[in-house]
C-alpha cells in the first residue's frame, strides 16, 4: 500500500470540514432556542394565560402589531404567547418518541445483531411489516383506535419508528460482534448479556444517536400532522398542527393565524435536520 | 529523449513536506523505479506529474513532453493526461467503473483524445491484442475479467490513446504472485518494443530489480539515494536502502546481469 | 440471478403476509362494534345478532383471520360501511387518483432533485453546494399540509393562477364526457383525446403536486449529492481523471450510473411515503384521491375501509420495494451476479 496518508482528490478538505462543523452549530443553535422558548414560555410569553383556554372574544383576529407581534387567534388568544407553548407540545413528542423508540429499537436490534442466526432473520422480518407501513398510515389507524390524545400522538408514532432503529443497531451491532475485543471476551468466558452491555451496545451507540437527531424533524412533522387531521392534541392545548387546523379556513383573510404555527413546525424540523446532518457529515470522515 | 523531468519538486499539505524530489528524468525506453515503504512521498511524487493532487500545494517544475505541468491550463492538463503519459493502477479491478463495459470506457477514452468511429475500434482492438488480449474482453464488464486482465486493460487503454509514458502506481502489488510475472512480461515489452517509459512506483524491491534501469529511493517525503539500478542493488550507499534490500526475502541476480536488461 | 429473485421473493411475500396479520390485529383492535356500525343505532338484538353472523364476528380469531385472509385472496376485501360498495371498487377508483398526483410529484422531484444533487457534488463545499443543501433541508422541513394551505391561498385563491381544489372542472362532464380505461384521468384523457378534461386536469394538478414534490426532491437532492461524492473519490474515478476526463464529466459519465443506485432504492421508501404524504394534500386539494377516501373512512370508523387503505399501500412499498432491488440489477451489474 502506497495511498498516501492524506486525502487525495478532495479540494481544501479542512475547510470542508469547517464548513460542517458550521452546520451542525447552527442546527445546534436554532434547536437551542427552540428549546429555551419551550423551557421559558410560562415566563417570556407575553400572556401566559392564553397557552390554555382563555378567550378574550373583543380580541379576535386582531393582526400583528405592537401588543400581539403575531395577532390574535379567532378567540382573541396570543398567537405568538400560543406558538411558545405549542413548542412544549412538540418538543415533548419528539423526545418521548425518540426515547421509547430508541430504546425499543437499540435493545432488539443489539440482541438481533450479536445473536445472528434464526433470531436475527424473526426479529428482521417483523421490522421489515412494521417498516411496511408508512408512520403517518399505522399512526392514521391506531390514532382512530385510541382515542385522539397527545399521547395517543407519542404511541402511534413510536410503534412506527422503532424499526429504523432496530434495523441500523442490527446491522452496527453485527459488524461490532466480528470484532477481536468481543471474541475474545467470548473467550474469556464471559456471558453473553455482559458481553453485549459491555462491548457491543456501547460500540454500536453513535449511527443510532445521529440518526436519532436527524429523525427529530420527522416526528415533529408526523406530529403535527396527525393533530391536524384532528387525530392528535386537542383543544385548549397549543399545539402547532392543531392550530393550522383550527385556522385554515381563515387563510385568505387572517393570514397570521395559519402561518406562523405553520413557520414554527418549519423551523423546528428545519433545526433538527440540520443539526443531523452536520453531525452525520461530522460521522461520515 | 527525456519525456518526465522533474526538477526541485515540493508537495506540501498545510506547513507539511510530504514529498520533495531534487532531480527525476525519464527517458524513452527506459524504466525508472521509486521504491520506498508506504508514506514515503512516492506515490505522491508520481501523481504530481499529472497534476492529479488536490488539496496540496506543489512547487518546482515538472515537464512532461513540451507541457509545464503546474503552469499548464486545466484543459490543456486533461489533454495531456491519457494521451502523453498514463496511469497503471494500483488495484485495476476497483478502477474500472463497476457499471460499465471495458469497451465503453475504452470508446469514451479515445473520444475523449478525438479518436472516433471505425479508427477507435481498430485502435482499440490493436491495443489490446498488443498486452496479449482477446478483444473479445471489451464486451465484459469488469467483474467478469480476472485481475491480471484488468491490469493489462488498463495498460492497452494507456496505447490505445498512444501515451509515450506509464506511470505504474504498484502495478502489481494487488495481483497474485503468477499473475504478477504476466504484467511485468508486458511492461517490459511495452519498453523494449515500443521504447515507451515507465516511472514504476513500488516497495517490491524483487519486482524493481527485474525491470528498473534506474533507482529512486525514497523515505519521509525526500529522496535517500539514486542511481543505476545496478549499482544501487550491488552497492548501496544508504543505510535505509541497505535495509530495504536486507529486508527482500530471497533477492533474485540483480538487474544488471538480468539477460533481458537493457 | 434465479436464486437472488426466489429468496428476494419469497422475503416480499413472506413480509405481505406479516402485512395481513397486522393490518388485521389493528382493525381487531378497533373500538365500536362494526356490527353496531353496519346495522345501525337504533338496531334491534335480532338485527344485531345477524349483522355480527354476517361479519363471522362470532368465530375465535384465528378463524376470523383465516376467513379474512380467505377473502382478500379471492378478492373480496369487505363492504365499506359508510360507502356501502366493496371496498375493492372504492379503492380502484381512489387508488388511480392518488397514482396520478404521487407519479407527477416524483417525476418532478426526479427532474429537479438529480440535477441539483449533480450541481452541488460538482461545487462541493462552495456556494452552489450550500444553497442546494440548504434549500434541499428546508424541503424536507415544512409540513405539508401548510404548505399547501399556503400555495392554495396565494396562487389560487389570491392569484387566480390556478383552480383551488378538485380533479377537474366537473362541468366538463357534460360537455366531454371522459371515458374511463385506466381510472387515471390525466391518461384517459390523453389516450381519448379529451383535450378540455386534460388541460383542467395538468392546471388542477400543479399545486399539489408541487406540494407532494417537495419532499421527494429535497431527499433525492441530498441523496444523489451524497452518492456522487462517494462515488467520485472511488478508485476509479482517479483512473478516469488520470485519462483526461474532468470532473463535471467524472460526476456525469461515470459515477452517476452507479450512484443512482441508493437514489433509486430511495424512490421506493419515498413513493409510499410520499402516497401518504398525499393524504394531506388530498384533503386540502380536495383531490378525489386515497387520502380523501381515508379520511371519510376515518371519520366513520369505518373498519373494512381502513384496513383496505392500510393493506394496499403497506403492500405497494413491499411491491416497490422488490421492484427497486430488481431494477438494481439492471443498473448494477454486479448486483446481478450476486
Amino acid at each position: 500500500m502506497t495511498t498516501p496518508a492524506l486525502p487525495l482528490y478532495r479540494r481544501t478538505p479542512l475547510r470542508r470540514l469547517a464548513g460542517v462543523d458550521r452546520l451542525a452549530v447552527a442546527g445546534g443553535v436554532l434547536l437551542g432556542i427552540v428549546v429555551l422558548a419551550a423551557l421559558l414560555a410560562p415566563w417570556i410569553a407575553p400572556y401566559p394565560e392564553d397557552g390554555g383556554s382563555a378567550t378574550h372574544p373583543l380580541e379576535a383576529l386582531l393582526p400583528p402589531g405592537g401588543d400581539h407581534w403575531f395577532g390574535t387567534d379567532q378567540v382573541g388568544r396570543d398567537v405568538f404567547s400560543r406558538v411558545l407553548f405549542g413548542a412544549r407540545t412538540s418538543l415533548f413528542i419528539a423526545v418521548a418518541v425518540l426515547a421509547v423508540s430508541g430504546v425499543a429499537g437499540v435493545a432488539l436490534g443489539v440482541v438481533a445483531g450479536y445473536a445472528g442466526g434464526w433470531a436475527r432473520d424473526v426479529i428482521m422480518r417483523v421490522t421489515d411489516v412494521f417498516l411496511a407501513f408508512p408512520a403517518l398510515l399505522l399512526s392514521l389507524a391506531l390514532a382512530v383506535v385510541l382515542q385522539p390524545s397527545v399521547t395517543t400522538v407519542i404511541v402511534a408514532i413510536a410503534i412506527t419508528w422503532w424499526p429504523w432503529y432496530a434495523r441500523l443497531t442490527a446491522s452496527v451491532a453485527a459488524s461490532v460482534s466480528t470484532r477481536g475485543f468481543v471474541d475474545s471476551a467470548r473467550c474469556l468466558g464471559v456471558p453473553a448479556p455482559l458481553i453485549v452491555l459491555r462491548h457491543v451496545l456501547p460500540n454500536s451507540l453513535t449511527p443510532v444517536l445521529v440518526q436519532l437527531s436527524l429523525d427529530g424533524g420527522g416526528v415533529i412533522l408526523t406530529a403535527a400532522a396527525l393533530s391536524y387531521l384532528g387525530l392528535g392534541a386537542h383543544e385548549p392545548t397549543p399545539e402547532w398542527g392543531l392550530m393550522v387546523q383550527q385556522g385554515q379556513s381563515l387563510f385568505t383573510t387572517d393570514w397570521w393565524v395559519v402561518t406562523f404555527p405553520g413557520l414554527a413546525i418549519l423551523v423546528t424540523a428545519f433545526a433538527f435536520n440540520v443539526l443531523g446532518e452536520g453531525l452525520r457529515a461530522r460521522l461520515a470522515r | 529523449m527525456t519525456l518526465i523531468s522533474v526538477r526541485d519538486l515540493v508537495v506540501r499539505i498545510g506547513d507539511r513536506v510530504i514529498a520533495s524530489v531534487p532531480e527525476l528524468d525519464v527517458a524513452a525506453g527506459e524504466c525508472v523505479a521509486i521504491v520506498g515503504e508506504s508514506g514515503s512521498g512516492k506515490t505522491t511524487t508520481l501523481l504530481s506529474t499529472l497534476g492529479l493532487l488536490h488539496g496540496a500545494d506543489v512547487a518546482g517544475k515538472i515537464r512532461v513532453g513540451e507541457t509545464d505541468v503546474l503552469t499548464a491550463s486545466p484543459a490543456r492538463l486533461r489533454e495531456i493526461r491519457g494521451s502523453r503519459a498514463a496511469l497503471v493502477v494500483q488495484s485495476p479491478q476497483a478502477a474500472l467503473n463497476p457499471t460499465m463495459r471495458l469497451g465503453t470506457l475504452m470508446r469514451r477514452a479515445l473520444a475523449r483524445h478525438g479518436v472516433k468511429g471505425a479508427r477507435a475500434r481498430e485502435r482499440a482492438e490493436e491495443a489490446v491484442r498488443a498486452v496479449l488480449l482477446d478483444p473479445e474482453i471489451l464486451r465484459r464488464h469488469p467483474h467478469q475479467v480476472s485481475g491480471g486482465q484488468a491490469q493489462r486493460f488498463v495498460i492497452a487503454l494507456a496505447l490505445a490513446l498512444g501515451a509515450q509514458v506509464l506511470l505504474a502506481d504498484e502495478p502489481t502489488s494487488a495481483l497474485d504472485v503468477t499473475v504478477q510475472a504476466e504484467v511485468v512480461a508486458v511492461l517490459r515489452r511495452l519498453r523494449d518494443e515500443r521504447g515507451l517509459a515507465v516511472l514504476l512506483v513500488s516497495h517490491d524491491l524483487a519486482l524493481v530489480s527485474t525491470i528498473a534501469d534506474r533507482v529512486v529511493v525514497m523515505r519521509d517525503g525526500a529522496v535517500v539515494e539514486s542511481g543505476p539500478a545496478a549499482e544501487v542493488f550491488a552497492r548501496p550507499r544508504d543505510p535505509y536502502t541497505r535495509e530495504l534490500i536486507a529486508a527482500v526475502p530471497r533477492l533474485p541476480e540483480p538487474a544488471g546481469m538480468d539477460e533481458e536488461g537493457s | 440471478m434465479p436464486g437472488y429473485l426466489i429468496r428476494r421473493l419469497g422475503q416480499a411475500l413472506l413480509v405481505v403476509a406479516g402485512v395481513i396479520v397486522l393490518t388485521f390485529a389493528v382493525m381487531r383492535l378497533v373500538p365500536g362494534d362494526p356490527a353496531v356500525a353496519y346495522a345501525g343505532p337504533k338496531a334491534t338484538a335480532a338485527e344485531l345478532a345477524d349483522a355480527r353472523r354476517r361479519f363471522g364476528l362470532d368465530d375465535p380469531l384465528p378463524v376470523q383471520l383465516w376467513n379474512y385472509v380467505r377473502d382478500l385472496l379471492g378478492g373480496d376485501w369487505g363492504t365499506s360501511l359508510h360507502t356501502r360498495r366493496p371496498v375493492r371498487d372504492d379503492l380502484f377508483q381512489a387508488f388511480p387518483a392518488s397514482l396520478e398526483l404521487v407519479g407527477v410529484a416524483l417525476v418532478v422531484a426526479l427532474v429537479a432533485g438529480i440535477p441539483l444533487g449533480i450541481a452541488a457534488a460538482r461545487y462541493k463545499g462552495r456556494l452552489p453546494d450550500l444553497s442546494v443543501r440548504l434549500s434541499s433541508m428546508l424541503a424536507v422541513s415544512v409540513p405539508v399540509f401548510w404548505l399547501a394551505l399556503a400555495l392554495q391561498t396565494v396562487f389560487a385563491s389570491g392569484l387566480g393562477w390556478f383552480p383551488v381544489a378538485g380533479e377537474y372542472d366537473a362541468s366538463l362532464d357534460r360537455t366531454s364526457p371522459l371515458h374511463l380505461y385506466t381510472n387515471i384521468t390525466a391518461v384517459d384523457a390523453l389516450i381519448t383525446g379529451n383535450w378540455p378534461i386534460l388541460a383542467s386536469t395538468l392546471s388542477h394538478l400543479v399545486l399539489p403536486a408541487l406540494v407532494i414534490a417537495a419532499y421527494p426532491a429535497g431527499v433525492v437532492a441530498q441523496m444523489t449529492r451524497a452518492a456522487l461524492i462517494e462515488e467520485s473519490s472511488r478508485e476509479h474515478a482517479r483512473l478516469e481523471r488520470a485519462l483526461g476526463f474532468g470532473e463535471t464529466a467524472v460526476l456525469t459519465r461515470f459515477s452517476l450510473r452507479p450512484a443512482l443506485n441508493p437514489v433509486l432504492a430511495l424512490i421506493a421508501l419515498v413513493f409510499a411515503y410520499s402516497i401518504v404524504n398525499g393524504f394531506l394534500v388530498e384533503a386540502v386539494f380536495n383531490w378525489p384521491g386515497l387520502g380523501r377516501y381515508a379520511a371519510d373512512s376515518i371519520r366513520s370508523l369505518d373498519t373494512p375501509a381502513i384496513a383496505g387503505v392500510t393493506l394496499l399501500v403497506a403492500v405497494l412499498y413491499v411491491v416497490a420495494n422488490l421492484v427497486v432491488d430488481l431494477l438494481q440489477g439492471v443498473v448494477d451489474p454486479r448486483v446481478r451476479a450476486r
